[in-house]
């Protein structure tokens, strides 16, 4: 889609161009709304032309037109002293660059339905209805600033004593006849009593509402602002190349359109004129799709540009940018290029030939490759390829610390004699199990995690009820009376403890050994149990991942949970077991199962690569799908020799 | 020799525990050095560290930066649940000969070795969107005898490292 225009537009070039440089205040209106059409409205903002006769000849109300002298006002009076040769293009383009995004868009967007939510928080709204029947409605922006000042001049003079207090207007707009406002919710209170009240002549209207019709509808926008809105489309319509998706804004200073609509008469007039035409751009698309498609370049060259803020809102209006010339500018360092950082994600061409940068910064082009993702080619000139760009993108991507199997480094076989006995025993004969590794010295707590992570097909997470009394997760136990209560010592509290928790079914280790995790290692400095080596003993630190089925003997619920569970192993005391559980940390989470460590942890990419090769080829000789292929080749653990056997033998059964 | 009572093990483990874990998956989460978290950086300990991640030893508190570097710039630890033992009350490995005011600090718990076991997650890459695996930790403490010298250092580490066993679940 190409910005658009009604191209056929009537414009009295000729009128407009003697009077840009006229100074009086009769003359600084710009020559659209010169062309006496006698319908002549307010505009959206309730910007009226005070000496157009056609809005003189409208009015309706009583107000004499001979009398319509401005009433004194500091905010109008700014108004009337701004100078230039098209006071509509400047409020059109203050409209369109000025105030919240929101505003903005539905501007130029008008009933597109890319309305966006105002923010109206904390405010409360009012419906001003008389500003339009009244005097000052010829005032200098429809005496909409006079109004203003005179509600919350009258309202705040009714406060008095300790209630006095300056009422404050937070937001006001004009929508076809009436004017909105929002102040707080107090304020609100106060303004809403002016209602009846007679305003340059007038009774006010002024009913609290909760619905603020959208600033931007186009149906009370005036016809200035549509033909300048117009006037622009049309001139971008003329820079825009649908055939290579490039708009060209090239040296718009010497546009004898936008030259004789003023536009480029100071720098800040340019600068706003830029922002307006990016507006319009931006207000063409229905979607950032549309948008993205229908643009792919933009030239910017020869525009005088030395720093890109004057240009910043390129970056935003068009962020799937793909080619961009900045040649001929004068951009001096990559300071002035500090804000087009971070954006253009999607940027693969940049031309900065002819700007000063290029003598003064030899570096720049690498800055630019750092900053730019996608960025390929500048000034012509490959400096990066595609492939090169998704070498870095992958390499720069998470890479998760390799699982590799178990790190058992046992000692004689203690911790794995250990574990086997120990969850057969947990499961069916704790009480037994208590006395053979614990005395009275060892230690066991439980602690749960309830927020842990599952897999997205994870059964959902059992109730925690069971366990919510004993844990001791001291990220939520503070207390020191709780911490020691939780904490079990000996081997008659810690069986207590266990004829608690609910009963449990561990998969066999021997059958399903990849239903665990279990790393071992030995440790020094453990209590001598017999007292003799003071620097104290060695023993094995075991951590196990796991899961077992639960069976809650009192509420008879079942399922699985995850657990980990650290044993501190050391010499059994005198006269006891060989060896001794000094701690037994068990900890709980929703059950989600464990990664496989115990797959082939060769160096993955080389595998699957070869692993393709294989599905090609038996793909080729048997003529099945590569999903079949790759079945096949699964069950017969890759030996492509087998897999070719298997699919012969099958072939031959089923023609039989 | 007076030991610490139950109450004051259970304290000093348990605060210590505290405090060691929300001051190491800081570092860890803002690529701070580790090795002031290990007997590496300790002369009094004559052996290393056993760092097992994932299944591997990993010789040096530096390489396991390395490795969690690896992991990109948005990789984060986040706690969900630790709970930590008491183990050894009186700690001996690598001790100096006279520990100054020696028996009250035994006596306060500062010679104990600790065992603590972490649950929390590890998210890959920033975002709502980024991966997200549980994880399950296990250290051994030790007592850092540096900072039981006369002028330890400023900022020195009670407690000290001497085992950990990480594992992504």
């Amino acid at each position: 889609m190409a910005p658009r225009g009604r191209v056929g537009a009537p414009v009295g070039r000729e009128t407009r161009s003697s009077a840009m440089k006229s100074k009086s205040a009769k003359t600084t209106r710009g020559g659209i709304q010169k062309r006496g059409r006698g319908s002549t409205r307010t505009d959206g903002d309730g910007d009226l032309d005070m000496d157009s006769a056609g809005a003189r000849a409208k009015k309706t109300t009583p107000a004499d037109s001979s009398t319509t002298r401005s009433r004194p006002s500091t905010r109008a009076a700014a108004a009337q002293s701004a100078k230039g040769p098209s006071r509509t293009a400047q409020n059109v383009l203050k409209h369109l660059t000025n105030g919240s995004a929101s505003s903005l868009a539905s501007r130029v967007s008008g009933g597109k339905g890319k309305g966006r939510q105002q923010d109206t928080s904390g405010l409360s709204f009012l419906r001003v209805g008389g500003l339009k029947q009244s005097k000052a409605a010829s005032n200098p922006g429809g005496g909409l600033n006079d109004l203003l000042a005179f509600m919350e001049r009258k309202s705040s003079s009714f406060l008095t004593g300790r209630h006095k207090r300056n009422i404050a207007i937070k937001k006001s707009h004009y929508v076809g006849d009436y004017v909105y406002i929002g102040a707080s919710e107090v304020d609100a209170e106060e303004l809403i009593k002016l209602n009846t009240f007679t305003f340059a002549g007038t009774p006010l209207e002024v009913v609290k509402v909760t619905d603020v019709p959208e600033k931007g509808n186009r149906a009370v926008e005036s016809k200035d602002t549509q033909e300048l809105r117009s006037r622009l489309q049309s001139i971008l319509s003329q820079r825009y190349l649908g055939a290579n998706k490039l708009l060209k804004l090239d040296s718009l200073a010497s546009d004898t359109d936008l030259v004789t609509l003023g536009m480029f008469d100071n720098r800040e007039r340019a600068l706003k004129t830029f922002k307006g035409l990016m507006a319009i751009c931006d207000g063409l698309f229905k979607t950032d799709k549309e948008k993205q498609d229908a643009i792919e370049s933009i030239s910017l060259a020869a525009n005088n540009i030395d720093d890109v803020a004057q240009v910043e809102v390129v970056a935003t209006t068009f962020p799937h940018l793909k080619n961009l010339d900045m040649s001929g500018n004068q951009v001096a360092d990559i300071q002035r290029m500090d804000r087009w950082k971070g954006k253009f994600k999607h940027l693969e061409t940049i031309f900065m030939t002819g700007n000063p940068i290029e003598a003064a910064d030899p570096n720049y082009q690498a800055t630019l490759l750092e900053w730019f993702p996608k960025l390929q080619n500048v000034n012509g000139i490959q400096l990066r390829t595609p492939e090169q760009i998704a070498e870095k993108e992958a390499a720069s991507k998470p890479k998760p610390i390799p699982q590799n199997g178990p790190d058992f480094r046992d000692v004689g076989g203690v911790g794995e004699n250990f574990l086997l006995e120990f969850f057969t025993c947990y499961d069916n004969d704790r009480p037994g199990l208590v006395s053979r590794f614990y005395d009275e010295d060892s230690q066991f707590s439980v602690s749960i995690d309830t927020r842990s992570v599952r897999n997205a097909d994870a059964p959902p997470p059992m109730p925690w009820a069971s366990y919510i009394k004993l844990s001791r997760n001291l990220t939520k136990i503070n207390h020191q009376n709780a911490r020691v209560q939780r904490l079990f010592q000996g081997a008659n509290t810690i069986g207590d403890a266990w004829k608690t928790l609910p009963f449990t079914r561990h998969p066999d280790i021997k059958q399903e050994l990849t239903k665990y995790i279990m790393d071992c290692h030995p440790m020094p400095g453990l209590v001598d149990p017999n007292g003799q080596n003071s620097i104290g003993v060695d023993g094995l630190i075991i951590a196990v991942h796991g899961e077992f089925d639960e069976h809650d003997q009192t509420t008879n619920a079942t399922g699985k949970r995850s657990f980990s569970r650290t044993f501190i192993l050391g010499p059994g005391k005198p006269g006891r077991g060989i060896i001794r559980v000094v701690s037994d940390m068990l900890s709980l989470r929703a059950y989600s199962p464990l990664p496989n460590v115990f797959a082939a942890s060769a160096p993955e990419p080389a595998v699957h690569s070869q692993h393709q090769a294989m599905i090609a080829e038996l793909s080729k000789q048997t003529g099945m799908t590569p999903q079949y292929s790759e079945m096949c080749l699964v069950q017969v653990n890759w030996e492509f020799d087998k897999a070719l056997i298997m699919f012969n033998e099958k072939k031959m059964r089923s023609s039989r | 020799m007076p030991l610490p009572d139950n109450d004051t093990l259970v304290r000093v483990s348990s605060e210590a525990a505290e405090t060691f874990v929300s001051n190491y998956y800081q570092a860890i989460n803002s690529r701070s050095t580790l090795l002031p978290f290990y007997i590496n950086s300790s002369p009094r300990y004559a052996i290393p560290a056993d760092i097992s991640i994932n299944g591997t030893v990993v010789a040096t508190p530096a390489d396991y930066s390395q490795l969690l570097e690896g992991q990109g710039t948005g990789a984060h630890y986040e706690i969900e649940s630790f709970d930590a033992h008491p183990v050894n009350p009186s700690f001996q490995y690598g001790a100096p000969e006279n520990v100054q005011d020696n028996a009250k600090v035994e006596r306060n718990g500062g010679r104990v070795s600790i065992a603590v076991t972490i649950m929390g997650r590890l998210q890959l890459g920033r975002g709502r969107e980024a991966p997200q695996t549980m994880f399950n930790e296990t250290f051994v403490l030790v007592p850092n005898w540096d900072s039981m010298s006369k002028n330890p250092a400023r900022g020195v580490k009670r407690w000290l490292i001497m085992s950990q066993n990480f594992r992504a679940l």
